[in-house]
């Protein structure tokens, strides 16, 4: 008799659980929400693709021209401006050597 | 727990392509959150730790190895320490569940729903009273549906142990139950009325 309860309390209880512990459905904006928040996560893959419009892709483009042309511009002046220094100091470095020469002599 | 057999493909497409972790994420967010849900009891913190687990497997998803275990297995992981961790921090104060505070703003409902409801909400708190392994298989056994190998899987154990542990969870599950009854028919005839406020331990007998 007492098993036969045990039995028939564990099945009701088996059965209070399934009716209690059903699956829960979040609510759709949190689902939503929290795709966008990963998409934008740093350093993240993007979850969500955007298309990017050509004006984008041309201004870019333009962007990265100017940069290239403005550093090569840079690198030259800069080439032009060691290179001018480097003759001028050889040409002090030589003067400097003869007039030792001249004092030993003397 | 139906393992998706495309989910090792889609593992290895989402650690280079952006869309393929957008559909494992919706594959599994619903789970995750039912599962937080539960073992919070409260809608606001399983939405902000279901965020968390979501936010952690997608930055450490490059370490993540097929070790023959579902890739839900890894989420429910990463979902059960982060549960494990906020239990740590708020063990001190007692969550009121969803189910629980929705039951006051719901007005009265008939007779028999009345009684189903405060069956369920007495079965709740009395899961609650579980040990923390005890309520991580029951809410994966029953809101999950999980076998008890998938169960074992995700908790570090055999089939068998996870069986045995089960057996032992609805024992001290009836008694917790017949404990929660006494008490509340033990306060209904002293006639202070309503359910004591419990903090989900009790003392002995746990683990």
């Amino acid at each position: 008799m007492v098993n036969m309860r045990k039995a028939l309390t564990t099945r009701k209880l088996i059965t209070l659980l399934h009716a209690s512990l059903g699956p829960v459905n979040p609510r759709q904006e949190f689902v939503n929400g929290l795709r966008e928040r990963l998409a934008n996560l740093p350093g993240m893959p993007v979850l969500v693709e955007r298309p990017r419009h050509w004006v984008e892709s041309a201004v870019l483009v333009g962007v990265g021209i100017i940069g290239i042309l403005a550093s090569a511009a840079a690198v030259a002046a800069m080439g032009v401006r060691f290179g001018g220094r480097i003759l001028a100091l050889d040409q002090s470095g030589s003067t400097v050597t003869s007039r030792s020469k001249e004092a030993k002599t003397v | 727990m139906n393992p998706s057999s495309d989910d090792p493909k889609l593992i290895r497409q989402a650690k280079r392509n952006q869309e393929a972790f957008g559909l494992l994420y919706e594959r599994y967010v619903r789970r995750i959150y039912t599962y937080v849900y539960y073992r919070t009891g409260n809608e606001h913190e399983a939405e902000d730790l279901t965020a968390r687990v979501f936010q952690r497997a997608l930055t450490h998803l490059d370490s993540y190895q097929d070790q023959g275990l579902p890739f839900s297995a890894w989420l429910y992981r990463i979902a059960h320490n982060l549960v494990a961790n906020w239990h740590r921090d708020h063990s001190r104060q007692r969550v009121v569940g969803l189910d629980e505070a929705a039951g006051h703003v719901a007005g009265d409902p008939p007779d028999h729903l009345a009684e189903e409801e405060e069956e369920q909400r007495r079965l709740m708190e009395a899961i609650r009273g579980l040990p923390e392994e005890r309520q991580q298989l029951l809410i994966l056994k029953y809101s999950q549906d999980l076998s008890n190998a998938e169960i074992g899987g995700i908790m570090g154990r055999t089939e068998g142990a996870i069986k045995s542990l089960y057996h032992r969870t609805l024992l001290s599950l009836r008694e917790e139950l017949g404990h929660l009854e006494s008490e509340q028919t033990g306060a209904g005839l002293r006639g202070q009325g309503g359910p004591r406020a419990r903090n989900g331990k009790r003392p002995g007998g746990r683990g």
